[in-house]
């Protein structure tokens, strides 16, 4: 009789630990999304920078910033030519992923890679609804810069 | 009979010096002139000198150049970024080289290659470039800014610049040695382009030397993250719209934290008679005619003809004048007709540099203005702050009345008069650099969050940190806080 007691007050203490658990926890994006990944809701995230889904650059870092409404996790993908996969992105040990807050705001910046990087950000309310969107951005070599100048600094001087 | 002539002319020599020298003492021992206890030498004496003084004209430069010096710095060299406050090392060093660019173009001494203005889009992109961009935070009159740096209120920039809060040193980034420096009229509106020979090298050096050994800051203005527009892409009303130049740190801050320094001021009995002396003289209570009683608050109160010193047990001195009453003279004779912004500005300085000289362990260059500095159209009184720097941000003291936050110096100038002044006196010191303030989104949902804004964006003009004393006598580690519609907020993210 107490040991049925005993497992009731069990089981109801693991349901209260099991329900105040999947409050806090926050769904996880896929570490890789295949290459034809495509919107399953449209609209939930929209980029601010870079504005256009093709830019060229010769800093080797790039803004990203967007807009969505709160509680959407926003995580950022680099397509890896290896995998022919996007892959998520990492910075100091952490995914360039976050919940969107109050403020609809979400910022970081990338690192760039020589030559053509290609990104995919993704903005999910749950594993099934989410919105993807894509730019690339490539970086040009400062030294192929550096060159023209040299070449327009003969004709001035 | 010549003998008794002789000892008649001495006695009256002697009685004549006598006169004199007992009139001398007269004047300097007693209290001649009404409404205080000013002696006749600062009421008739001093200003006579002042006329043919220029030291009171360079010393206020050195006060104003040192209350009104730049909020920040940020360095731009190719993908590198960093702000520089004035705690930082190099921050002087950048300053006084720009300083010493805009005080050559102010005396003429540099050749100005062309002038023209920009659209709005140009500066921002001089932001992008190889550039230094000095920020005060607030705007300044011209004659105030012009004075702070070089000492003379008018220049060739006159006719284009009325109020400022920043201007930009752009490097182009092209083969021709010469700076560009950007300034912005925030009266017009106009953004003006200044393009001056000058050794583009030097500024170049400036930049070299302070990335040799330093990595980037994670830092984007809010125009390149696109948060200044009013609507996003697809027409989602945006919950916040930032001034464009706006500084967004995307990864957490290192901050030091700071304490309160019990040594440099621990209450009014530790400071000494003669100094609470000079602190009533400063404000012309008489020792010899007020009222002087301690309050419930346990604040020891003045009380002269028309007007209140309070000194508060936590370390705030408070005056205020009667509503009906003047309160305290401090601008100049040649002033009082003509009393204006500028006026009222070196009145205010003047006032607080020598108020801070008479405590032996206060001093002024901790002190900042950190209000906007420009004419009042609709009367002529003025409010103005003054903020306490330690570690290059405001510390900032919860008001026990009224729960919000104040600034180290807050005052009202009407008309010439001091009508209220309120300082807060205790010192600070810093600590280790060990602590991070989570990234600026962060504070913007908790911002959010508490205005909670429905059918209209929030319009936010800056973003800063600060230190904000509530006198648990604990460390403090900084917060953020976002002016939103003339308001400081502070925002405490964990």
């Amino acid at each position: 009789m107490q040991i049925r007691r005993l497992a009731k007050a069990f089981s109801a203490f693991m349901i209260c630990v099991l329900l105040l658990l999947s409050t806090m926890t926050v769904f996880a994006s896929p570490d890789t999304l295949p290459a034809d990944v495509t919107s399953t809701k449209d609209g939930l995230i929209t980029i601010c920078t870079p504005e256009n889904s093709t830019t060229s650059t010769t800093s080797d870092k790039i803004a990203l910033s967007a807009l969505a409404s709160p509680g959407t996790v926003v995580t950022v993908y680099r397509y890896d030519y290896n995998t022919a996969t996007y892959q998520k992105v990492w910075a100091d040990d952490a995914p360039l992923e976050a919940s969107v807050g109050a403020s609809w705001l979400f910022a970081t910046q990338l690192n760039l890679q020589q030559g053509l990087n290609q990104f995919l950000i993704r903005g999910a309310w749950d594993d099934e609804t989410y919105s993807v969107a894509r730019f690339d951005v490539s970086l040009l070599d400062l030294s192929f810069m550096d060159r023209i100048k040299g070449v327009i600094s003969v004709f001035f001087n | 009979m010549k003998t008794k002539r002789y000892l008649k002319d001495a006695i009256l020599i002697l009685l004549i010096i006598s006169t004199l020298f007992l009139t001398v003492q007269i004047w300097m021992g007693s209290n001649p002139v009404a409404n205080g206890n000013k002696s006749v030498f600062s009421v008739i004496v001093d200003p006579i000198i002042q006329l043919f003084s220029h030291e009171q004209e360079a010393s206020l430069s050195d006060s104003l150049g040192n209350l009104m010096r730049p909020q920040k710095i940020v360095l731009n060299q190719s993908t590198k970024r960093a702000v520089l406050y004035s705690s930082d090392n190099f921050f002087s060093k950048v300053h006084d080289a720009c300083d010493n660019l805009i005080k050559k173009y102010c005396q003429g001494t540099l050749k100005i290659l062309s002038k023209e203005t920009v659209p709005e889009e140009v500066y921002y992109s001089a932001l992008k470039e190889n550039s230094i961009y000095i920020n005060y935070g607030n705007i300044y009159d011209y004659r105030l800014f012009f004075n702070s740096i070089c000492g003379e209120t008018s220049n060739d920039l006159n006719g284009d610049i009325s109020s400022l809060r920043e201007y930009i040193i752009s490097l182009n980034d092209n083969i021709l040695n010469n700076v560009t420096i950007y300034m912005k009229d925030y009266k017009s509106g106009n953004v003006y382009r200044y393009i001056v020979e000058e050794d583009k090298a030097t500024y170049d050096r400036l930049l070299t030397e302070y990335f040799i050994d330093k990595g980037a800051q994670t830092l984007n203005y809010s125009f390149e993250l696109n948060f200044h527009k009013q609507e996003s892409g697809v027409g989602t009303l945006t919950k916040l719209v930032f001034e464009p130049k706006i500084l967004f740190h995307l990864s957490p801050v290192a901050s030091a934290v700071v304490t309160p320094d019990m040594n440099r001021f621990q209450d009014w009995s530790s400071l000494g008679p003669d100094t609470i002396d000079d602190l009533l003289n400063a404000f012309q209570v008489n020792p010899m005619t007020m009222r002087k009683y301690t309050d419930l608050a346990n604040a020891r109160v003045y009380v002269e003809n028309d007007a209140t010193l309070m000194l508060y047990p936590g370390g705030i001195l408070k005056y205020q004048a009667v509503e009906s009453g003047k309160g305290l003279p401090v601008a100049t004779t040649s002033d009082k007709g003509t009393f204006d912004i500028y006026s009222a500005v070196t009145s205010a300085v003047n006032f607080v540099v020598d108020l801070n000289h008479k405590l032996p362990q206060n001093d002024t260059n901790s002190l900042r203005l950190c209000c906007d500095l420009v004419e009042n159209t609709t009367s002529k009184t003025y409010q103005f702050t003054f903020d306490l720097y330690v570690n290059g941000l405001p510390v900032l003291q919860i008001d026990p009345d009224t729960g919000k936050s104040c600034h180290a110096i807050e005052m009202t100038i009407s008309d010439g008069y001091i009508k209220y002044y309120r300082q807060f006196f205790h010192q600070y010191k810093t600590g280790n650099v060990g602590e991070t303030i989570p990234p600026v989104i962060g504070a913007m949902d908790d911002l959010v969050d508490r205005l909670n804004p429905q059918d209209e964006s929030i319009y936010v003009l800056n973003i800063a940190r600060c230190y904000v004393d509530e006198q648990t006598q604990e460390a403090l580690l900084p917060q953020w806080m976002v002016s939103v519609n003339g308001i400081d907020e502070i925002i405490t993210v964990k």
